[in-house]
């Protein structure tokens, strides 16, 4: 069952002046939304949830550049910790991949992959596709799509940000999500990790 | 001038049982050679050099995939901790490539960019390069005229390498810092 923070609509988050904030963006932005600190907290969490789900077998931890990488490293650095310090570990590989979606004659929207190895490497593993963000679903249904061609043992996402939007295509990560964000105006995910609007 | 921290090739490194290693590790390896503390602590002080020298102007940081993005993550880390903590920040973007080198008919060895945005994004900025590991230096060599092609402002290469030779008796490794990119490799 997918467990998520919740941020409300109306959330005003905290001041500036309470954090620090890279000095060229200062006159850019107004509050913090989401401070890093609660990310990292969140993140640990789910480092722990993923070891629980998915950590009788191999994990590949898939990567989707570039906005993931740095949710990406600091979960895994904590999945890491755990690695170390429990009686049994997991072994973990990692990939990288970017998504590009383009739209063609046939299809309305199409998603294509580029980089990570062959994926044939997924076949029998327990894959962990790693995203900052998702809004429509769309990307996702087709990555996951994909991938199922693979014959991979299991498959399942996490995403730093879940927006709400009437856009949506109905997909949630099926597993683990973490901050549920309702997007009424831009916001900007650093980063640093801080989440400002 | 490139400065950097030396391992002697005797160097006997620390007891597995002082550190924390994954389990499923423990029963191939028998000595920490170079603790994480000591490369983040490094890591820590090439990003203020990194700020001192190309801090002047826009950086785009390029990680070279796999073996670099952990290096990566924390070099980064530690430099938006300058960029939120001093008087003057710099614009940083990021990007990822792989390298994948080929032999072809014409030359003993090729390398191609795989990834990444367009190059001539990189035109008048700051390129910082961070490799994780440089053994012979071609492929670094290729990947520095590829991207001299589109005009950057400055391109320095750091890496964090480590070179254990399987073959011979010896280990010799070593954790350097910034160099200038056309003095690298002999």
């Amino acid at each position: 069952m997918a467990s998520f923070l919740q941020i409300a609509d109306d959330e005003k988050g905290h001041e500036l002046e309470l954090f620090c904030v890279p000095k060229h963006y200062e006159n850019d932005l107004e509050r913090v939304i989401i401070p890093h600190g609660l990310i990292k907290d969140r993140t640990e969490r789910l480092a722990r949830d993923i070891i629980r789900d998915m950590g009788g077998h191999h994990i590949v931890a898939l990567c989707v550049l570039k906005g993931g990488y740095k949710f990406f490293a600091d979960l895994l650095d904590f999945i890491q910790v755990l690695n170390q310090n429990c009686d049994k570990s997991v072994p973990l590989t990692v990939d990288f991949i970017r998504l590009k979606s383009y739209c063609n004659d046939e299809s309305t929207n199409s998603v294509k992959v580029i980089g990570g190895d062959e994926l044939s490497s997924l076949t029998g593993k327990n894959v962990l596709i790693v995203e900052d963000i998702v809004e429509t679903g769309r990307t996702m249904k087709t990555l996951l799509a994909l991938l199922e061609e693979c014959n991979p043992k299991m498959v399942k996402v996490v995403s730093l940000l879940v927006k709400r939007t009437p856009r949506s295509c109905g997909y949630r990560p099926d597993s683990l999500r973490t901050i549920h964000h309702m997007c009424r105006h831009p916001f900007y995910l650093m980063r640093c990790g801080n989440v400002y609007i």
